[in-house]
């Protein structure tokens, strides 16, 4: 049968991802608390996985690297070899190459470098029993005989009473001997059946003579019994001078008696392992995760179709609604409020489907901060919670590599050296946390250390000798904290590896607000730091402010809305020749006219009646004029890119219940769509 | 009416190959994550051939071929158990706990379905 074994593995490596999560938070519980038999047994399953399936995937290296690791754990679950420090960093850092490997081979990629040498180290450690071992499967069945040459054999079967209690069926093994023969003769021994009375319809009594010929050797005869243990069921002979009597097959057959043995069909190899102290009847598993829930892995292109198709129907059924109430006014109809509510309760949930924990991704934090406070000779203590609280898949993939840089940021810049801590009155082990929930619609995590905090000064006085800001500039504490996300900025008296060149923070922001997040730090000079970031808990859909400019509407994310106002036009002034400004509560922010920014032909904002929408990006205030606010609403945002070109100022588009399109702005863009220099005048 | 087959790996990608694999040849499959899940399946149903990797969470397969042999139903199944070539011990706990036979991983489809052919009509 022809089954092309590559579609499964996507699967696997998906599999395999899970598996090296898994394996890591054991193995940081191992270095914890020592020898759980319960967490080795985790590292080794994971390990015993990923090499099963790798193996018969034909992705050979990942084989051949977790049949070494798999040794070593196994001797490890054996008590052979303790689990010290340096074994558990050796066993981490197997991980990693694993890691490295796996996405290589998912890459169509060489192998890492670094393979060969922690192989190495594998080996020495786990001794040089581990090498030969691959080999065993493949040399099972040695030719000991040529092929083509036609000999005579004489079976005797005689299974055990309770052969069919083991699931076998000796009619499927007489068979499979009958295919493989040239000439075949089977006789039934009858003579063990009892008197009916004394019959036990599930055991057997029956045994069989069988005399055959074939050109295949004796150990393929033997492979037909493999499954047929306990050596003295099956007996095969073979009748070397095959007279010429005998060609046309006379079997004899000596009833009741069986033929003498030739050779014994199993390997009675018992050898006592303790295995069997290790499987209990219902094993106990740190790994609780997911038991009883069954789940079913679908393809992430066919998922967001059907959750735009219902963001379709959702749309679809609100042009159905205001049809009806064109028609029949404010009569109601029950069918349509039923329908409007199963609709909206299946959007719902089909936005709930690509929710998944964040867990996976505060796993891998917890490895960093050990690696690093290692790495420092610093005293950290990891915290986590809300693990288990629910994001989009896609933020939770894109999120993963802004918090390593907030984390090592607090672990490199933030935590101070035990001496130093020790010296400032605090605790020798400091504390980072990372912390996760759901707060009015948004997903929240924060980045807490009780470190030294940002310090003022220094980031005041790297601004301005970077000339990102000047000595007249009056900034707030915030507005100096913020200053550490522009692009290479670092305060660090010394570049270190771990956080690199500050080119972390200024990526860190910029990958948030891609997610259509933000972030915000607060900070206590000597009590440390703690960074907010905020993030819409998925990006199909957004809450936006509807507003109207123009003929047009338009969708504001909600996000960035800190308020409106409709100020007189005597608060408005005009900066000659620039633009123009508000001040607002003694803060001054520059006015962006999105008619003109967009083109738009007619609008009416130039009236002297003002609409304000105070919107926040960076940390600066903007105020848009608009004609009016429509209402705040939930929209589904459909991509234009994939049709259009990238327009700026415009992150998408959305079809609201009347059928028609509404753009959606990006303030961002917006912003930057005035001119630098204006916008600098205004501030 | 075609046959049905009980497929227990905690790997989603080998069960699926398997599962893939019988489903070709005919099978109607029903699969499990592991012991405790592929029990909770097969409750009162007829199976006319169980597959069960041994190394799993919750339940391993040795622990699910003892519980499966317990069932009346299932007294007479064909079960087949996935091992691996370090796992000699294993294969003869198996067979103690009712095991029918067991396949070496790795395996390709064809050899799956050989083995398969020794124990189902």
């Amino acid at each position: 049968m022809q089954i092309d074994l590559n579609r499964f593995r996507a699967a696997f490596f998906e599999e395999a991802d899970e598996h090296l999560t898994n394996m890591e938070a054991a193995l940081l519980q191992l270095e914890a608390s020592q020898e759980d038999p319960e967490i080795l047994n985790t590292i080794f399953r994971a390990a015993h996985s990923i090499k099963g399936a790798s193996s018969t995937f034909g992705i050979d290296q990942v084989a051949r690297f977790t049949h070494v690791l798999e040794n070593l754990l196994d001797r490890m679950r054996d008590g052979e070899i303790i689990a010290t420090t340096d074994l558990c960093h050796l066993l981490l850092q197997s991980t990693d190459v694993l890691s490295d490997l796996i996405h290589a081979e998912r890459q169509q990629q060489p192998a890492p470098g670094s393979m060969e040498e922690i192989l190495t180290k594998l080996h020495l450690v786990a001794g040089a029993s581990t090498r030969s071992a691959m080999q065993h499967s493949q040399d099972r069945s040695p030719e000991c005989q040529p092929a083509n040459q036609i000999h005579q054999f004489q079976v005797r079967f005689q299974p055990s009473r309770d052969f069919f209690l083991t699931g076998q069926n000796p009619l499927l093994l007489i068979n499979e001997l009958r295919s493989m023969s040239q000439a075949f003769e089977v006789e039934a021994d009858v003579s063990q059946i009892p008197a009916l009375f004394d019959l036990d319809p599930e055991s057997l009594y029956l045994a069989w003579n069988i005399t055959l010929e074939t050109d295949r050797p004796e150990t393929v005869i033997r492979d037909v019994f493999m499954f047929v243990d306990d050596g003295n069921c099956v007996s095969i002979q073979r009748i070397e001078s095959q007279s010429p009597e005998s060609a046309g097959l006379k079997s004899e057959i000596v009833q009741g008696t069986p033929a003498p043995m030739i050779a014994a069909s199993t390997v009675a190899e018992n050898r006592q392992r303790p295995e069997e102290r290790r499987s209990g009847d219902e094993r106990r598993t740190s790994d609780d995760r997911g038991v009883g829930r069954e789940t079913v892995r679908v393809d992430r292109e066919r998922l967001d179709k059907m959750i735009n198709q219902i963001g379709e129907l959702v749309i679809g059924t609100s042009m159905v609604e205001q049809d009806w109430s064109r028609f029949h006014g404010e009569m109601e109809s029950s069918a349509l409020v039923q329908l409007g509510k199963i609709v909206r309760d299946l959007q719902e949930m089909s936005l709930s489907l690509r929710m998944v924990p964040i867990a996976a991704t505060f796993q891998k934090m917890a490895r960093i901060v050990r690696d690093l406070s290692l790495r420092l000779g610093k005293q950290i203590r990891f915290e986590t919670e809300g693990e288990d609280t629910e994001l989009d898949k896609t933020v939770v993939d894109q999120i993963g590599d802004p918090l390593l840089h907030m984390i090592r940021n607090s672990v490199d810049h933030g935590i101070e050296l035990p001496a130093q801590r020790l010296a400032a009155g605090k605790p020798a082990e400091g504390r980072v946390c990372l912390r996760a929930y759901h707060q009015g619609g948004n997903f929240i995590i924060e980045i807490q250390d009780d470190g030294r905090g940002l310090d003022r000064d220094r980031i005041l006085k790297k601004a301005i000798d970077r000339g990102i800001v000047s000595e007249s500039d009056n900034l707030t504490d915030d507005d100096v904290y913020a200053l550490i996300f522009a692009p290479g900025f670092s305060t660090a008296e010394q570049v270190t590896d771990v956080s690199g060149r500050g080119v972390g923070m200024d990526v860190v922001r910029r990958n948030v607000e891609a997610l259509q997040g933000s972030i915000s730090i607060r900070s206590t000079p000597g009590k440390g730091c703690r960074m907010i970031v905020r993030l819409p808990l998925t990006l199909a859909i957004l809450d936006g402010l509807l507003v109207r400019v123009g003929q047009d509407s338009y969708v504001i994310p909600l996000l960035s809305v800190v308020e409106s106002i409709k100020p007189s036009a005597r608060d408005i002034r005009t900066v000659l020749g620039r633009g123009e400004i508000i001040t607002l509560r003694g803060e001054v922010v520059p006015i962006l006219r999105v008619d003109r920014i967009l083109n738009l032909r007619s609008s009416d904002s130039s009236s002297d009646e003002n609409l304000l929408v105070i919107v926040e990006d960076q940390g600066r205030k903007y105020s848009l004029v608009v004609d009016e606010l429509l209402g705040q609403q939930q929209v589904v945002i459909k991509n234009l890119e994939t049709n259009f070109q990238k327009v700026p100022g415009v992150a998408g588009a959305t079809i609201l219940g009347d059928g028609r399109v509404a753009l959606i702005l990006d303030i961002n863009g917006l912003c930057s769509l005035v001119s630098r220099h204006e916008l600098q005048a205004c501030l | 009416m075609a046959k049905v087959a009980l497929v227990v790996d905690d790997s989603t990608s080998m069960r699926q190959m398997v599962a893939f694999t019988l489903q070709s040849a005919g099978f109607q499959v029903i699969e499990g994550a592991d012991g405790k899940d592929a029990l909770g399946k097969v409750s009162g149903k007829a199976v006319n051939l169980v597959v069960t990797d041994l190394n799993m969470p919750t339940m391993d397969g040795i622990s699910l071929i003892r519980e499966l042999r317990k069932i009346p139903n299932f007294k007479f199944t064909p079960i087949l158990m996935l091992t691996t070539e370090s796992q000699d011990a294993k294969k003869q706990e198996g067979k103690a706990a009712g095991a029918t036979g067991w396949l070496v991983k790795p395996f390709n489809p064809d050899q799956l379905l050989a083995v398969v052919g020794k124990v189902v009509h």
